[in-house]
């Protein structure tokens, strides 16, 4: 009987992608056949908070079974999600990591002394990072290489490196701005993670994980379709959407992007603007001023959708559709589907 | 505009350069991606590699391609098809600068445009006709004045690159061969990155997606607050200098320009007061800004506005100025460098460090040599090689050195007499 520390259970389950939580579960090396129930429920449970745009959640414990439970529930659940088989169910559970990962670690702050547990998953990732003490009543600041910091680029306008101070190949961030490099960290390391062999899977794992989907918001992107035919949007547009439908911060010109394809597709306004109810900073006056303009133009100006060549100038494009315009794939893809 | 005589006899002047030059400009050859075009055509033929210098040379001699580019990117089998199945290894980064993304008042003397659909000609370069709106053709001339603001860019990249990004090693710098510069890093370090920090890195430079308010810009409240000048990093810093730089340099006129432009016809008036307190009280001004506050008087409102157009204005004077598209494509092929320009048959030279200040393309970067040839220009303006003036022309006869009448002949404006 393989006996673990509280504080390690603890961390593991707050990090169930540390290695200090791979560790555990190797050590415990449970067989899939032999799960009990309430390690399936806790996974389905951890696929479902992610398929609804919720970060992962941990009840508040020091109970080791049910720690240790959470920690072997984290290897299922990326089976659940793998036994989808469509990668934007992967984005859901990434971001799901990624913002329990910046809970857990503002949880952790300790004015005036270091933030242990952010130590420690920067250590994870073979970070390298000194603390610069600032003069007077200015933070401290977490001082890393630059090509560390280029490692994790995000579409968070406050995690730019054009919104950083860098000086001589070294980034300086407040501590808020390195814990969301770290969390952003995290959901690229999840997301390479995924997905994982489930061609042995037990049925009843699949059937969880099914069951997640149809619980969650997943669905709710058929409500906000109206005319539009939101299952033949090409590759770009689709992980924009994804992206945002999961509660994630996508950049200005992803928002752009999206919402002159939505329109031009002739999504409703009102349906546009609930899509982009899911941001999580989220302000609905600028968002209906914005989306207004693209519907209504401006100064006899129509917004039409960015070109394939201006997605790939952002790093929009993530696929090889063979079209100048995301709108030309999509127009393909409703052709084919009334051949079909 | 031309035929198969000047693209002949191109090609033999050509052949003469690379029998005459070794081209040994490419570190790690094998691993390399090369493509090569044809007269009028940078890109005809790609996916081609060679495993030493002595075949590329060999393959100069012979062949003599009007362009020849090579991969930023090394790869594991530089000559499989598709891209895919070329083994990506790394790649080097690669900032292009041309003179047409930089600002300069001299286009308009030496640009010019002609329509072949309706005919119609003009200076400077427009993308469409301005009779008919079909697409011209361009016909570009850069001077020492464009180069030399395009230099300017280049030096500006350079200091940040080691000032900011810390890169110091593996920096090469060659001339484009037509109109402008490509910077090469090539430290191991950094071959790794993937496309999105490479976007970074360009967004960096380039200043897309500058947050003033993330960088310490706050004009949302009673003081209007900027980086101190002690404590300000990176973008932020360089924001901050031309904001400095700028206000050194105003007039109340400029600032009123600049300044005023987003404010409405009732605070046009308060806005041209506090540019009038700026000028007349600029050294305190400006040592104000450096100690993080912006000054101002009267309404906070119209302040804030003012400096926010001016702030605006800095960014976009602080942006390095290089072409986004091309700079970050990791799968592009660049111009090799020490090779000819099929479009104006001069070098593509690389430049020690300490030679760019004084580098002259149209001194330094001559092929070929002072024999006299006899071309029929059809239009061409005013400009000048080796010390030595040329033109204006149109439709008429000349006899030029062999560089010039290159260089009219690969910019397709002129023909063999």
């Amino acid at each position: 009987m393989v006996e673990f520390l509280v504080e390690d259970l603890r961390f593991a389950a707050r990090y169930p992608f540390s290695s200090k939580a791979k560790t555990i579960v190797q050590k415990l090396n449970p067989s899939l056949d032999e799960l009990d129930s309430q390690t399936k429920e806790i996974a389905k449970g951890i696929l479902k908070n992610a398929l609804s745009g919720r970060p992962y959640a941990i009840s508040n414990t020091n109970d080791k079974d049910l720690l240790q439970r959470y920690v072997l529930a984290y290897p299922v659940a990326k089976i659940m999600a793998s036994a989808l088989e469509n990668q934007k169910y992967f984005f859901y559970l990434a971001n799901s990591m990624q913002k329990a990962t910046v809970e857990f670690l503002r949880e952790s702050k300790r004015p005036g002394a270091a933030n242990e547990e952010l130590g420690a998953i920067a250590n994870a990732f073979g970070l390298k990072f000194s603390i610069v003490h600032s003069a007077g009543k200015m933070p401290d600041l977490f001082e890393i290489s630059l090509l560390d910091f280029l490692s994790a680029p995000s579409r968070d306008d406050s995690l730019k490196l054009v919104n950083q101070k860098v000086s001589h190949g070294k980034v300086f961030l407040e501590e808020e701005r390195m814990i969301r490099f770290i969390a952003e960290k995290v959901r690229r390391t999840v997301l390479a993670s995924l997905p994982v062999p489930v061609e042995n899977i037990p049925k009843e794992l699949k059937e969880l994980a099914f069951e997640a989907l149809n619980e969650s918001l997943a669905k709710k992107k058929e409500a906000i379709s109206a005319s539009a035919n939101l299952n033949a949007l090409p590759p770009c547009i689709e992980k924009i959407y994804s992206e945002l439908l999961a509660g994630q911060n996508i950049a200005h010109m992803e928002r752009f992007a999206l919402a002159t394809f939505l329109n031009a597709i002739g999504v409703p306004e009102d349906k546009i603007l609930e899509a982009f109810s899911h941001a999580p900073n989220y302000n609905e006056k600028i968002t209906r001023y914005h989306i207004s303009r693209i519907v209504k133009g401006k100064a006899g100006k129509r917004y039409a959708p960015i070109s394939c060549a201006k997605m790939r100038s952002y790093g929009f494009c993530i696929a090889e559709c063979n079209v100048k315009n995301p709108l030309q794939y999509y127009r393909k893809q409703i052709e084919a589907q009334k051949v079909s | 505009m031309s035929n198969g005589s000047e693209e002949n006899f191109l090609r033999e002047k050509f052949k003469e350069f690379y029998s005459r030059h070794n081209v040994v400009s490419v570190p790690e050859i094998e691993k390399r991606e090369f493509g090569i075009g044809d007269f009028g055509k940078k890109i005809s033929k790609r996916h081609m590699n060679f495993s030493d210098y002595s075949e590329l040379n060999i393959f100069l001699r012979t062949e003599a391609p009007f362009f020849i580019s090579y991969s930023a990117a090394y790869y594991k089998e530089p000559a499989a098809r598709p891209m895919e199945n070329k083994g990506l290894i790394g790649a080097d980064l690669i900032y292009e600068f041309d003179v047409s993304d930089i600002d300069s008042d001299c286009k308009e003397n030496h640009d010019f445009w002609f329509c072949a659909s309706c005919g119609s000609s003009g200076k400077g370069t427009p993308q469409r006709c301005p009779n008919c709106s079909e697409t011209v053709q361009q016909y570009k001339f850069p001077c020492e004045k464009c180069i030399g603001e395009t230099k300017k860019q280049v030096f500006y990249l350079l200091d940040i690159l080691k000032d900011e990004l810390g890169f110091s090693e593996g920096i090469s710098v060659n001339f484009s061969g037509n109109a402008g510069f490509h910077v090469h890093v090539r430290e191991k370090a950094i071959r790794g990155l993937s496309a999105e920090a490479r976007i970074e890195l360009v967004d960096y430079l380039t200043l897309a997606g500058f947050s003033p308010e993330r960088n310490g810009f706050d004009i949302s409240g009673k003081m209007l607050q900027c980086p101190k000048i002690s404590e300000a990093r990176g973008a932020q810093a360089r924001v901050l200098k031309f904001l400095i730089d700028s206000i050194q340099q105003a007039n109340a006129d400029w600032l009123v320009q600049y300044g005023c432009i987003s404010l409405t016809t009732s605070q046009k008036h308060a806005g041209r007061e506090l540019a009038s307190y700026i000028v007349q009280n600029k050294a305190r001004a400006i040592e104000s800004i450096k100690n993080g506050l912006l000054p101002y008087i009267g309404s906070q409102k119209v302040a804030s506005i003012f400096w926010k157009s001016l702030i605006e204005n800095a960014v976009r004077l602080a942006s390095v100025k290089l072409d986004r598209q091309t700079s970050v494509d990791i799968y592009k092929i660049v111009r090799v460098p020490d090779t000819l320009h099929g479009s104006t048959g001069l070098i593509a030279k690389t430049l020690p460090l300490q030679a760019l200040k004084d580098f002259n393309p149209f001194e330094h970067a001559l092929a070929f040599g002072n024999q006299q040839i006899k071309v029929f220009i059809n239009k061409a303006p005013r400009f000048k090689m080796a010390g030595n003036c040329f033109g204006p022309f149109e439709k008429e006869s000349a006899e030029l050195p062999e560089y010039a009448a290159i260089y009219l002949l690969a910019k397709g404006v002129a023909k063999l007499a």
